[in-house]
């Protein structure tokens, strides 16, 4: 019963959308699609799955939005056997909790220094993007095929509800197709502007509150670390949308980077105080070690150059981050021995493998 | 949409009827299922998540559901379910020991009209009160006293004997008579002149 | 016979048998103390039963049934409890192959979450997926800020 009931739900999920002939595509749609958060007000249901380090975890969120206060999320994990989890975002925060303990987090709300028009952009620069129209729920949407012009990024499909702008069902697949995400609205009610307005914060809720990071130049870095980080030397397409930000008691620097559609973030450490990540493999490159951690449509790769250690996470193939880790200067292990022989190992491994 | 849910129906989903007919009984019992779930857990976004919850495990169990039987017995059954496994997952206890019945608790009326309290602000110091029973404690007093079940009724909500929803009933209503002694000693006064 | 406990709620509420409750009448006729908690059950259970009932948000029964209350049914969604029916049928087949990295480090939830954080704001970045990823990565034993 299960698996035709798998496939009936996929088939469900296939009928609700009818492609029609591809038109030209309409950034118009995008930039709506990126500022319809600020303007429609819904409640919702939401299927969530994504695929992290090859085990899915799918929810079923309910979601309540109004832009005159935020959005509230309460997840339903249907894998993994986990408890609920509410998040809810407003202008100047966010809280994450599980409802019954009452515990959890709060964190400030990011300022990006782009604006989405600007992101889109990027996006334009660096995606091709096709548009055709369709159906989703009973509501007339336009289907976004967001294909990248270099190696190693992702592809994005996304259905846009042509009435209010709202992406309704999003799929991303990296490149190499093995991983992805998917999100869909299964019910979706529009409501009026203010519809939440007497929806208030729990008060009882134990929170660990996480501090504000501080915005920093390179000159203000260099005199706290005695030090200038290192530049990455990033992929094409990417620019910064964040200032560096001092974190972590200000013992790291961070930095978000974005292409118009993927996200890239460089965290440094002074390399005294920091360790390869328990779990990744290592990679022997030309200049060194770097060690790899996959996580479903996310790569973290961590090395060491002049005296720190980078990690940068995105939703960029492995060769890719290994590529940028070359760039930038890789820093060698301490045993050249070692490390030669470990090169040579893996030399020979990938040439019997090719 | 009636391809979809035919989709889903011919695959064991349930049929047609058994869904138009679960909506049916949804329909007519959801606000009883509500109060329990808001009495249980005392605010009202956990209320309606319990609810949601409470439906989709009927859903899963509408098979074995009996026709012509009280659904919302049976509904109410596996709403208590649901809430009895969150709290076991809960790690910080919140719930005062029944033996303990010092004066934290208490809540004076201070209103010269009785009836007026009870008409008006009544429902805050009582939930308090109630969050404050351990919740199977508090299950038994929400079906009897607030809902007005009777004590097989109530047995069956909560499956265990009639004289075990007798005696947690009045540990209970002892425990909410300390804490709400204030509004008792009022309400009697009043009944006696 | 010795204070009667619970038959006194039991009395109040008339869910004795005759014969328990004619014991009951006799010790109460003896019993100053028990006289007064009877007396207070009463008022206890008026209280009770005169708390207006809590008004639940129309929306609720709206999500329940996928309907605009007070207008003609006509299902443009799926009920949520079906949803999660189907999809739950659709992990099973879909985890039937499941293979286990080492559980995260602490460092390294911290980046993944830190980056779904920041990813949320892309601009076709979808707030349901973004917070998932930054709210139920698995939480380290010790967690430290």
């Amino acid at each position: 019963m299960r698996p035709l009931a798998a496939a009936a739900l996929l088939v469900c999920l296939g009928l609700l959308v009818r492609p029609a002939a591809a038109q030209a595509p309409s950034f118009d749609l995008l930039l709506r699609a990126a500022v319809a958060h600020d303007r429609v007000a819904y409640s919702a249901e939401q299927l969530v799955a994504t695929w992290e380090g090859q085990q899915p975890h799918v929810a079923l969120a309910h979601v309540q939005h109004d832009p005159a206060v935020g959005t509230r999320l309460v997840y339903r994990p249907l894998s993994g056997g986990q408890d609920r989890q509410v998040v809810w975002h407003t202008a100047d925060r966010t809280l994450e909790y599980d409802p019954h303990t009452r515990r959890g987090r709060a964190y400030p709300a990011y300022r990006l220094q782009v604006s989405p028009a600007q992101q889109l952009a990027w996006l334009a620069r660096n995606y091709s993007v096709t548009s055709a129209p369709s159906h989703l729920l009973g509501r007339q949407t336009a289907r976004l095929r967001i294909v990248p012009r270099q190696p190693g990024r992702p592809t994005a499909t996304v259905h846009v509800d042509v009435h209010t702008g709202l992406i309704l069902r999003s799929e991303r697949t990296s490149a190499d197709g093995a991983a992805r995400q998917f999100s869909s609205f299964v019910t979706f009610t529009p409501r009026p502007v203010g519809w939440m307005r007497s929806r208030k914060v729990p008060a009882d809720l134990q929170l660990r509150s996480e501090p504000t990071p501080r915005t920093a130049t390179l000159q203000h870095l260099t005199s706290v670390f005695g030090q200038r980080p290192p530049a990455v030397q990033l992929p094409d397409g990417f620019s910064p949308v964040t200032a560096f930000l001092l974190e972590d008691r200000g013992t790291m620097v961070r930095r978000a980077y974005s292409d118009g559609l993927t996200t890239l973030v460089v965290s440094w450490r002074p390399q005294a105080a920091a360790s390869p990540p328990a779990g990744s493999r290592v990679v022997y490159r030309p200049g060194g070690p770097v060690w790899v951690r996959s996580s479903g449509l996310r790569q973290l790769v961590y090395w060491q150059y002049a005296g720190w250690a980078i990690t940068l996470v995105a939703e960029l193939s492995p060769d890719v981050l290994l590529a940028v880790a070359d760039r930038t200067g890789i820093q060698p292990a301490p045993s050249t021995l070692d490390f030669l022989l470990e090169w040579l190992r893996s030399r020979l491994a990938t040439d019997s493998d090719a | 949409m009636e391809a979809e849910a035919g989709a889903l129906a011919s695959q064991g989903a349930g049929t047609e009827d058994a869904q138009a007919e679960f909506s049916r009984l949804v329909e007519a019992h959801w606000r009883s299922a509500y109060r329990f779930a808001y009495r249980l857990t005392g605010n009202p976004e956990e209320a309606a998540d319990l609810v949601q919850e409470a439906a989709e495990e009927a859903f899963r169990a509408f098979s074995r559901f009996r026709p012509g039987t009280r659904f919302d017995r049976w509904w109410l059954r596996i709403l208590y379910n649901s809430f009895v496994d969150r709290t076991r997952r809960q790690r910080r206890q919140s719930y005062v020991p029944l033996d303990d019945l010092s004066g934290d608790m208490r809540v004076t009326a201070s209103w010269a009209d009785p009836e007026a309290a009870l008409e008006q602000q009544l429902d805050g110091p009582v939930q308090r009160a109630l969050d404050a029973l351990p919740p199977e404690f508090r299950a038994v007093v929400v079906l009897v006293d607030l809902e007005g079940l009777s004590y097989e009724d109530a047995a069956r909500v909560l499956r265990c004997p009639p004289g075990t929803v007798r005696s947690r009933l009045h540990r209970g209503r002892l425990a909410l008579r300390e804490w709400l002694r204030g509004y008792v000693d009022a309400l009697r006064r009043g009944e006696l002149g | 016979m010795r204070h009667p406990q619970d038959l006194l709620s039991g009395y109040v509420d008339g869910a004795l048998s005759a014969h328990e409750a004619a014991e009951v009448a006799a010790h109460l006729a003896e019993c100053p103390s028990c006289r007064e908690t009877v007396s207070d059950l009463r008022a206890l259970r008026r209280l009770l039963a005169a708390v207006p009932p809590p008004d639940p948000d129309p929306e609720l029964l709206a999500r329940l049934l996928q309907v605009d209350p007070g207008t003609r049914r006509h299902r443009l969604n799926v009920p949520r409890w079906l949803a999660v029916a189907a999809a739950t049928a659709l992990l099973a087949v879909v985890s039937a192959r499941v293979s286990h990295l080492p559980p995260a480090s602490g460092p390294v939830v911290r980046e993944l979450r830190e980056h779904a954080r920041l990813a949320t704001h892309a601009p076709l970045n979808d707030l349901g997926l973004a917070s998932f990823l930054s709210a139920i990565l698995q939480e380290p034993v010790e967690d430290n800020p």
